[in-house]
């Protein structure tokens, strides 16, 4: 039983970081209808930002710089959407949808290379936010993973009264569900985009300022991550909050169970993927929109 | 909107101007006259840091037929050799590039020693990306459209095993700096060479190791490799010759973010010792986890890492968990430095500022001695460099270097296929970090006991 426990335990705590990665990918999904291929590099940068600024300003506690980074990130992220994202709302693009992908996956390829240029290719970790693990009763987490999973369950609880309880969310919501309706009644669509888009990879970047100390990093350390979000965001139901919530805990259940359980255990950490990956297929077969998905009108 | 075309352009370029700043000199630009159906045309070759290479036909020359063509450069002025490895994911590309630096150093010194046979070297290297398919790409790009005479480096054995095949189609020769699977050499080739050492020598060593601490329970977590898949399997051969039978191992990707599910899994019955064999960023990884669910090490569990525990990144990454940690090492101890070794780790250090691997050592040597072959050979024949390499006995960064069987010695039937033109010595050591923060030359070296300097095993504090 306490195994059974342990893995539990675990596994919620990985899921709940999933999620949060996964909330960004699919907020500017839901707002501004593109597929965010360089999330995983934002997520990166988020690290590398937390990193850079430890380094410099070695007073401070890590905890501070957490916000930090996400800021500075959504700063990028606002002029990317501004510069290369917003012609194509506005008309400028003759193929949005292949523009979009190409935009995206591009500012992947340079991101990855420009940290590789200025970083090196060795792994990086900043300092810890606390020294040593807790003691949960039926396994050790160490403080950091805790602190982690406490704070984005927070930052995923904030940011749904966001969405659903101020004149931003339902703004956002708005521009979701009806570009035209909702500038008719006073949103401004491009604005919403940006806010969105900023969102977006500002919770990717903290995801991974948040993560850099547990799990450390490199140029392609956002390649795993942005994979398992696409999945979680389907499995959710696309441009479901509480979807990817829901998605990024069930696999990350699945994947502490699958490989806890699996009968061959030299196989077992091999295929925790493959579990997560059955169960999204599972998913889409018995519920093709996902656990939380709208219905195409 | 257009406004914002003009800063966001300059903006870009900055960018862009600054990350090319940032490193050592990433594009190379060579122009060279060729001749086209009876055309002379100025080709530029220009050859990007990860080694794309675009050519470009700039101009067609205008010259009378009669014309001389020897104010020109032409091919034959430079002599090109290529190399490959990882520069990029998935591969494990901090090796690959401290190859690459390292090759790149070994080049640059020869060509201000005057070059090979009276002519500048140029190094052609290629990312492999730690792709098998990748290697065969880049292989056949090097020898067919750069005409490469020589081949060194690479990584991972999988790889070394699909360029190794391209390089014996056309007879170039190689000598290979890193990938440790016995096929490599075992192959028998001709062109192959290799100065790392085999899996089957370098796990002996560990597994006499485990044997003579006395572990009788012990678990690998090896990558889902070519190399990982050869390393578990011999490791278990040799161990059950040794009389330790209680041995798991476990399959991971190499680029696995959460290791506690199977670390949970193992603690239910903990072993005597945990290996965690990932290269790259799952090296420390793993370790950090299995440190948290005290797991290992403790006074129980002794743990095992990577080769990757040498690099001075491993105590950012890992902090106090690496204490008590044991690993395998490839390389001189500092008691052993040569005048090579220390001119190439100072010069490394000056040039890269930071301590190299012995990746880089061994990448540094190989270069060189295909190198010195080619300029043993007088020529950039494939048999006489392949000749020459067979006979040659090279003092380098690692030390006393030769080939003991090859096509003048052959292999007897009593040695192991991967001893063909293999190099039969490489230093190959057990040492463990006692201390937090220690470099790989204040680490103990614990096993073999001829070059121990300390305890055979220190455990953890209970």
């Amino acid at each position: 039983m306490d195994y059974f426990l342990s893995l539990l335990i675990t596994g919620l705590i990985l899921g709940i970081i999933y999620a949060l990665m996964a909330l960004g990918l699919t907020l500017i999904f839901s707002i501004l209808n593109v597929i965010n291929f360089a999330h995983g590099e934002f997520y990166m940068l988020g690290g590398y930002a937390s990193y850079l600024i430890l380094g410099v300003f070695t007073g401070i506690h890590p905890l501070l710089i957490v916000p930090i980074s996400g800021l500075i990130v959504a700063g990028l992220g606002i002029l990317f959407e501004i510069f290369f994202l917003r012609p194509m709302h506005e008309e400028q693009i003759a193929r949005p949808a292949e523009y979009a992908v190409l935009v995206t996956f591009g500012l992947s390829f340079f991101l990855q290379n420009l940290a590789l240029a200025q970083f090196g290719p060795y792994p990086h970790a900043p300092r810890p936010f606390f020294e040593g693990s807790v003691d949960l009763g039926v396994v050790n987490v160490s403080a950091d993973r805790l602190t982690a999973s406490v704070l984005s369950l927070l930052l995923l609880g904030a940011l749904l009264l966001i969405i659903n309880k101020t004149w931003l969310g339902k703004a956002l919501r708005a521009v979701s569900q009806d570009k035209q309706a909702a500038a008719v009644v006073g949103i401004n669509p491009n604005a919403m985009n940006t806010v969105a888009f900023a969102l977006g990879v500002g919770l990717a970047a903290v995801a991974g300022a948040l993560l850099a100390p547990v799990f450390s990093i490199t140029p392609d350390v956002g390649a795993v991550p942005a994979i398992r979000s696409y999945i979680i965001i389907v499995l959710g139901g696309m441009g479901s909050l509480p979807g990817s919530i829901l998605g990024g805990v069930v696999i990350g259940l699945v994947e502490s169970f699958g490989a806890g359980y699996f009968p061959d255990p030299s196989r077992a950490l091999n295929y925790k993927t493959v579990f997560g990956l059955l169960i999204f297929a599972l998913v889409l077969l018995l519920r093709p929109r996902g656990f939380f998905g709208r219905k195409e009108v | 909107m257009k406004k914002w075309i003009r800063p966001m352009a300059i903006v870009l370029l900055l960018v862009v101007a600054l990350a090319a700043c940032s490193a050592e000199p990433q594009t190379v630009e060579v122009t060279r006259v060729v001749e086209v159906e009876g055309e002379q045309v100025e080709v530029t070759r220009v050859v990007t840091e990860t080694e794309e290479v675009e050519v470009e036909v700039t101009r067609v020359v205008e010259t009378e037929a009669e014309e001389e063509p020897e104010a020109e450069p032409t091919e034959s002025d430079t002599i090109l050799i290529g190399g490959f490895g990882p520069l990029s994911a998935p591969g494990s590309y901090q090796g690959g590039t401290e190859m690459r630096q390292a090759s790149e150093m070994a080049v640059d010194e020869v060509n201000e020693a005057g070059g090979v046979l009276g002519k500048d070297v140029e190094l052609i290297f290629g990312d492999t990306e730690g792709l098998p398919e990748r290697g065969t790409a880049v292989t056949e790009r090097l020898i067919t459209q750069n005409n490469v005479v020589g081949l060194t480096g690479e990584y991972h054995s999988g790889v070394a095993l699909t360029e190794m095949e391209v390089a014996h189609k056309y007879g170039v020769p190689v000598v290979f700096a890193e990938p440790w699977s016995d096929d490599v050499t075992g192959s028998g080739y001709d062109e192959i060479f290799r100065i790392a050492p085999s899996i089957d020598y370098y796990s002996s060593i560990s597994t006499n190791y485990i044997a003579e601490v006395g572990w009788e329970k012990v678990v690998f977590v090896v990558e889902d490799t070519d190399y990982g898949r050869e390393q578990g399997e011999t490791w278990q051969a040799q161990l059950e010759d040794l009389g330790i039978t209680d041995v798991e191992v476990i399959f991971a990707d190499p680029a696995t973010e959460d290791f506690t599910p199977i670390l949970q899994r193992i603690a239910q019955d903990p072993p005597d010792m945990l290996a965690g064999v990932i290269t790259g960023i799952g090296n420390s990884r793993m370790l950090s986890q299995a440190c948290e669910l005290g797991l290992a090490p403790t006074p129980e569990t002794a743990y095992y890492a990577s080769i990757d525990a040498q690099y001075t990144e491993f105590w950012e990454n890992v902090g106090e968990c690496g204490q008590y940690v044991f690993f395998t090492y490839v390389g001189l101890p500092r008691s052993l430095w040569n005048e090579k070794t220390e001119m190439f780790m100072t010069n490394f250090e000056e040039r890269y500022g930071t301590t190299p691997g012995a990746v880089a050592m061994e990448a540094y040597d190989a270069t060189h001695m295909l190198l010195a072959a080619i300029e043993e050979a007088g020529s950039t024949e494939p048999d006489a460099i392949i000749s020459a390499l067979e006979q040659m006995e090279y003092t380098g960064a690692l030390g006393e270097i030769w080939f003991e069987y090859g096509n003048h010695n052959p292999l007897p039937d009593d040695e192991p296929a991967w001893m063909w033109h293999q190099w039969p010595t490489p230093t190959v050591m057990i040492l463990q970090y006692t201390e937090v923060g220690q470099s790989v030359d204040e680490a103990t070296v614990v096993y073999p006991p001829e070059r121990a300097t300390g305890d055979l095993y220190t455990a953890p504090p209970e």
